[in-house]
This record gives C-alpha cells, structure tokens and sequence, in this order.
C-alpha cells in the first residue's frame, strides 16, 4: 500500500525535555493507525507538529507525495487533515450551531446568516456523524465533557478531510458513545478515509486498529500489526518491561461508616440518594454517563448546591455549603473535568500537588518549603510524573502528566473520604497500575474510597461493593462477587428499575 | 519577580525577553536623563527619587496583590483612596484630633474603600475594573466633601518626618516601604495565604475546588490594596505639608503603569511584589527624570500613557507565546 503520510526523523526539543529525538512515522493510505506510548513519550507532541501547531527542529513530512514545510494550521486544514486534539477549546457561550459553522456560516442572499438554514443542517450534520442527539441551538457552556467532544467530531467531519487524527478520543465517552464513534471511524475507514489514533485503551486498538507505532522517551521503538500482535507485547513496548497484575486488589479489614449519604438530591439529576462508604472500602460507581454519577459527588462535595439531603463523616452530620467546607470536614474530590477544574495550568506541578494540603505543608501558617519539596518529589517519582523538574509550569506538561498532578494534589491532603471521578482516564497503563495500588493504599490506611468509572474492568477489579446508577437514582447495589459486567450493564440502561 | 523554588531560568526565553527589555529601558532611561541633567544624578536628587518612589510603592504593593488575585485586573480606586484618606486625616488634624486617632482614621477609611470594592466584585458580581472606578469617584468625592474643596494647611510633625525626614542619614519613608515590602514578601511567598491568592488568580474553578474561599481571598486583595492606599495617604499627606484638592488623583496613571511593569517583569507573567517594587521605581525615576530635564506635564502623560500600552502589549505578546506553546 502507498504511503499517505511519512513523517521522517522529526526532532522537536522544549526547554529542559527532548520530546521527540528523530521519529519516523508512516501512515498507509485508508488505515487506522494506531500512536502509542507513555504519558509524555510524545504522541501528543508529533500530532501538534503535523497540525501545524509547532514547528519541528529537523525532520522532513510528506503528505500525498508533496513535502510540507511552513504549515500553519490553516494551510494543515486546506490540504485535508483533520484533528481533534487532546485540549480542546469552546467558545462558552456559543451555541452548539455557531461552534459548528464559526467561520462559514451559512449565508441569506442580503449576506446576513442564515440561522434557520445554519441550525437546521447543524442538526443534520450532528445526527449523521455520531447519531448525536444535541440539541444545536444550546449554549457549548451546558453540555456535558463528551456532548463537546461529539461536536467536535462533528466540525471535523463537515470539512471532509483525507486524514482524521484523534489524541484520546474515547477519555471523556461511555461505552455507548465509544461504540458509536467506532462506527464512524469504520465508516471513515470504508470511505477510504486514513485515521491516526491515540489512545491508552489497548482494547480499543485491537477493536479498531490496523497497525500501531509505539513511542518511548521521544524515539520511536517499533510499528507492529496489530493482529500479528497482543497486548502484553505492546505493553512491554511502551513500558520497557512486563507489567505485573493490572489490579492489585488489596485485602483491607472493613470498618465503621466514614461517609454516611442520605436522600441526596438535586432537581432531576441527583434524586434521593443514599449510600455508606466504610473504613477500608473501595466502592465503585458504575453507569453511562449522565446517569447522575458527577453530579452526586459534586453535592457531596459542596460544588452545587443540594435540594435535600444530609451528609456524615465518621457519625458527625457535616454541614457541606462549599467545596472549602468539604475540605474542612475531610473530603476529597479528584474532578472528572480535570483540565477545567483540577489543574492551574499557570503555577507549577510543586503548587499545585499542595494546594488542597497547604496546612499540613506549613508551620504556624509558613510555608516548610524545604518539607514541601521532598513531599512533592516524592509524588513525581510514585505516579512517575514526566517533568523536567517540579517547578515546571503545569502548562507544560503532556495531558496525562497533568492529571497525575491533580491526583497527586489529592493524595497529599489527609482526607478521610476520597472520591475519585474517572481516575484514571488518559493515563497510560504503568501509572494506571500505580494509581490503583494508591488508592488501595489509602484504603489500607482507612480511609474511604469511592471509585466512579466508566470502566467496567475497573470496577470490578478494585470495588468491594459497586453502586449502579440510573436517571439519577442507584439502580442496584452489588457485591464484589454479584458485580458481573452483565449485571452492571443491565442495571445502568435502566433494567429493574421502575421509570418515575 | 515572582520567586521560582528550583528555577525556572531559561525555560521561557519570551519572558526572558520582556525582561531584559523592561531593565534596559529603564537603563537607557538613566542614562538619557543623567546625560540631558546634571542635577539627575545628584546625591540630593536620588533622595528626592526615593521619598517620592516610596508612596507609589506603596499603593503599588496593594495593586499587585489585586492583580494576583484576579488574574490580572487592575484596583483603578487606589489613587482616589489614597487622596481620601489624606482627607481624612488633614480634616481630622485640623479639627484638633491627635495624630495616632488621623492615622488610624485613614487607615480604617482606606480598609473600608477596600472592602467595598471586594463586596462590589464579590457579592454583587461587578467587574472590578467598574466596581474600582465606581469606588475612586466615590472617594474623591468625599475627599472633596471634607475638605470642601479647599486647599487645607497641615503640620504634624510625626506624620512630616515619615513623609520627608531621615532616619540614620536615609529616608525614614524608605523604612516605611521596606518593612511593607518585607511582610508582602513573606506572605505571598512562603505562606499558605500567599499560595491561595496566586490559585485564586490563575483560575478560580479550579481554587474552589481544591477548598479555597474563591471571594474571601478576592475581598482580602481589595483590602489590602484599599490599607496600602491609607498607609500612602498619610505619606502624601506628610510630602505636601498641606492637601491640595485632588492632589493623588494625577497618581492614578503611576499607579496603573507600575502594577502593569511587576508582571512583565515575572519570569511566568504573573505578578509579583519583586516586581512591584521595580515597577515603582522605574516610574518614579521616570517622573522625577521628566521633571528635572523640563519636560511640560503635558508631555510627560503622553509618555505614561505610551508605557502603558508598551507594557500591556509586551505583556499580551508574552501571554500569546505561552498560549502557543
Ligand atoms: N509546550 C511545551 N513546553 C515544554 N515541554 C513540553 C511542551 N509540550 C510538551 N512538552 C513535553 O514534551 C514531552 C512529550 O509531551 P506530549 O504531550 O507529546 O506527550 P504525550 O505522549 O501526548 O502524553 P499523554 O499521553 O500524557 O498525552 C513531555 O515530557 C512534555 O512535558
Ligand atoms: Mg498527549
């Protein structure tokens, strides 16, 4: 097959990090070809340069036999690819249908927009992408992380490119939607449509993916087919070494309450919901996304405010008006919205891993910087964080490297409940290995843990206990052992429960 | 300059740049004035330079602590607060009060102005750069108010050797600042407070989150900011011997310019009291510059006015690059 897109020895270096160190990259016309690597090995790195984004030091890229130099992302777009990048930016307050058309609206024959003309064929182009049921006259500031992502998908799409690139498409989707957008890219692939993929969901590769190319360190260690190959031969590419066991359950005793929930609600999103988390205990809570999950650890996290509802720590009934008070009575909450919410792109990995922590880092309200430093090291080395030295601007670092951060910040505060919102979506499978002996640790210690995934291997590896949520209401509640995937999935489409 | 634990030297060579940009302007500033003056390099002058530096540092100090905490928005109220709370105390001397009851007056009306901008921007949602200049018009007005519009005589020799006298040979206003600078150091340096107020600033979601009373910090920088004001009205108090009405208000644009140097000068385009500090000098020694080779007031606005864009833009530039990267 002919080479659509050759990337040869492209080197790009930031200050103090060689990011990429001469990587050849080829890309076979109407393939799906897979990236891979660890967090911060520098997928994310050579996608930014083929868009455009950053030039490279040395390096050389053809595309359709014609050799690109000078590209900006504008000229990138013209000649046929099209990307959805890991960061993505909105407009808040556009609709979804300015969003889509920003820039070629449709016009009337005075030369004013058509907006009857720009919402109708935005609906159209958002039901035949995804089969995405968003209405296109809301604001981007209501939809949900993956409603966003659908649109975009479906921006990309309307330009018709020869080439769609995807950094981590699937992190903020349920099960449901991933499915969907395979279809798509199935489709794009029947279309004759070439498709780069990024990702550290490795059955999502063998599902969708031809061939993959495996990065390291900013090198290139090998391209494989991906049915001549198994997972455990690209984990050992990526990581350098065989992974032990992916969830490291640990025994913990199980004791009394520590966060006692009682008929949570909010509007139609969080209706009465109670649950018990106890010393010690790992619980899961399972469900396609909108099903309520976020939304009912963020009012027990004092983020939005509750209709109804109380809320114990370890037997005290805690008024939690605000996230400060939820701090204050010894809740954690690792935000599903990390970029949004979790990290201050702005100050440094050692600022933000003790932002949540600042009084146990102090003395009589200054700052032990000294304690602070090994503190922080110490977490760059356990969640094996890629930075050229704590002090680097969170900016700076690659996507999963910045969630690390977030998770780092939470572990470093002595919560006694910690609520993790899809810990692990965008971390490569080293730090994922490594964020589940965390959390089994902190269980370890006695704390509570309140695991929320979309992931049902997950789920079913590290809970004690699995909520199921639906419409806003647990659906069911399961033991380790009555935790099958069929069980989880029929309880999270609404199986058993009676519709109010 | 905002202080970096481990350095992060050579990593944004854009910001490295503006910097070295912004110290050799006020380089070649130095060297234009001593060379068109020879009264410029003057020991008398350069005292001159300090006591006039010192009150702008002051109000500077409590601009940048507002910058931090809103991510860069200006308190455009501290000029006008400062020419209110040396109302204050020339009213208050005048009618026979002791100087301890003047001072804590100004510094209390200071506060007030402070915690009226912060419940302004806070409770009620006002931008702060509306919120502050709703403020400023208020406090000039009451300044007007009280010393109805007159030029007041005053002498008070306390407050005068604050503003004008020396201690051990060096400017006892010099002190004043030192100590000021020194607390804001501290506190935003190497406190949890000082942390908070940085987060705050960089991105509030994310501060809130993480337990952060978002308001309660955004409040405490307009306080502050409103307390240096009453500390700098007193010093202006003591330089003019007598308040002219309005006498502050041409300090609004000193102000203004300085806060918006600290940030260029940050290495991460965050403000910083490093900066400040800077930032309060090289507009004093540019005023005191323009003064002594004639330059007519009228000139000397246009200038500001040029720096502030130069320093905006430099400061916008740097954002992009960052952006980009
Ligand atoms: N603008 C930048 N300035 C400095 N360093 C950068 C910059 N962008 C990326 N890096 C560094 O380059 C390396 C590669 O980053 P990149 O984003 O390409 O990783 P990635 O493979 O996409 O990782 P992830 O899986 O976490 O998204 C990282 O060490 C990162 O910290
Ligand atoms: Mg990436």
């Amino acid at each position: 097959m002919p080479c659509l897109l050759e990337m040869t020895d492209i080197r790009k270096e930031f200050p103090g990090v060689v990011a990429l160190d001469g990587v050849d990259f080829q890309v076979e016309a109407g393939e799906v070809h897979a990236l891979l690597g660890e967090n911060g090995a520098g997928k994310s790195t050579l996608i930014k340069i083929l868009a455009g984004l950053y030039t490279p030091d040395s390096g050389e890229i053809i595309f359709h036999g014609e050799r690109l130099t000078g590209m900006t992302p504008q000229k990138v777009l013209a000649r046929g690819i099209g990307f959805i990048h890991q960061e993505r930016v909105h407009i808040p307050y556009f609709t979804v249908g300015q969003m889509l058309f920003l820039g070629h609206e449709p016009r009337k024959s005075n030369g004013l927009i058509d907006w009857q003309r720009l919402y109708e064929e935005a609906d159209a182009a958002l039901a035949s992408t995804l089969g995405a049921h968003i209405d296109s006259r809301l604001p981007m500031q209501h939809l949900s992380v993956s409603e966003m992502q659908l649109v975009d998908i479906t921006k990309i799409l309307m330009t018709e490119p020869s080439l769609i690139v995807f950094d981590e498409p699937t992190a903020s989707l349920s099960e449901e939607e991933v499915e969907r957008l395979f279809a798509v890219i199935r489709n794009l692939k029947e279309r004759g449509v070439t498709v780069i993929y990024v990702s550290h969901r490795l059955d999502e590769i063998f599902k969708i993916c031809d061939r993959a190319t495996v990065l390291k360190d900013g090198k290139r260690v090998g391209t494989v087919d991906v049915k001549k190959s198994s997972p455990d031969q690209i984990v050992t590419m990526m990581v350098g070494r065989k992974l032990e066991e992916q969830f490291p359950k640990v025994e913990t005793k199980i004791g009394k309450p520590v966060l006692e929930v009682t008929n949570l609600t909010r509007g139609n999103a969080v209706r009465d919901v109670s649950f018990t988390v106890r010393e010690g205990e790992i619980l899961g809570v399972y469900g396609l996304v909108g099903a309520g999950r976020t939304e009912t650890m963020r009012l027990v996290f004092g983020a939005d405010p509750k209709d109804a509802g109380t809320i114990r720590v370890d037997g005290r009934e805690v008024d939690i008006k605000s996230p400060g008070d939820a701090v204050r009575a010894g809740v954690a909450l690792v935000p599903e919205d990390r970029r949004g919410q979790g990290v201050l792109v702005d100050m440094s990995v050692r600022e933000n891993t003790t932002l949540a922590s600042l009084k146990s880092f102090s003395s009589r309200g200054f700052l032990k910087l000294g304690f602070e430093g090994s503190a922080v090291a110490g977490f760059i080395k356990r969640l094996a964080i890629r930075t050229p030295s704590s002090s680097q601007l969170v900016r700076y670092l690659s996507g999963g490297n910045q969630q690390k951060v977030v998770l780092a910040k939470w572990m470093a505060s002595k919560a006694r409940v910690f609520i993790f919102d899809q810990p692990t979506i965008g971390v490569d499978v080293g730090a994922k290995a490594e964020i589940y002996r965390l959390m089994g640790d902190l269980a370890a210690e006695g704390a509570a843990v309140v695991l929320v995934s979309s992931e049902i291997p997950e789920i079913r590896g590290l809970s004690d206990r699995v909520l199921v949520m639906y419409k806003g209401r647990i659906s069911a509640e399961l033991s380790r052992d009555e935790a099958t995937a069929e069980k989880l999935l029929f309880y999270a489409m609404g199986g058993g429960a009676v519709d109010a | 300059m905002r202080k970096m634990p481990g350095g992060t030297s050579s990593k944004l060579s854009g910001a490295k740049s503006a910097q070295l940009l912004t110290l050799g302007l006020f380089a070649v500033m130095c060297v234009v004035f001593a060379f068109l003056s020879p009264v410029f390099l003057t020991s008398g002058n350069l005292l001159n330079i300090a006591r006039q530096t010192a009150m702008l540092a002051i109000m500077c100090f409590g601009m940048v602590v507002v910058l931090i905490a809103t991510g860069g928005e200006a308190d455009m109220s501290i000029a006008g607060v400062t020419g209110f709370a040396s109302g204050v105390v020339v009213t208050l001397l005048a009618r026979g009060a002791s100087t301890f009851v003047a001072i804590v007056a100004a510094l209390a009306a200071g506060t007030a102005s402070g915690l009226l901008n912060g419940m302004l921007v806070t409770k009620i949602g006002l931008l702060p750069f509306l919120a502050t200049l709703a403020t400023s018009n208020m406090a000039q007005g009451l300044e007007q108010v009280l010393t109805k519009g007159t030029a007041v005589a005053f002498s008070d020799p306390f407050i005068a050797h604050l503003a004008n006298g020396d201690t051990l040979g060096i400017p006892t206003s010099l002190f004043l600042v030192l100590g000021v600078f020194l607390v804001f150091y501290v506190v935003l340096d190497h406190t949890g407070i000082g942390r908070r107020l940085y987060a705050v600033g960089g991105n509030p979601q994310v501060a809130r989150m993480a337990g952060v009373d978002v308001d309660m910090y955004k409040t405490m920088a307009f306080v502050v900011a409103g307390l240096c004001s009453g500390i700098a009205g007193i010093v202006l108090m003591g330089r003019l011997s007598g308040l002219t009405p309005l006498a502050a208000t041409h300090m609004h644009l000193d102000v203004l310019l300085a806060g918006y140097v600290s940030t260029v000068l940050s290495t991460v385009g965050a403000p910083g009291i490093f900066g400040a500090l800077f930032g309060a000098v090289l507009v004093g020694t540019l005023t005191n510059g323009l003064a002594v080779i004639r330059v007519p007031t009228f000139y000397v606005n246009l200038v500001k006015g040029l720096l502030i864009i130069v320093v905006v833009a430099a400061n916008a530039i740097q954002r992009r690059r960052r952006r980009s990267a």
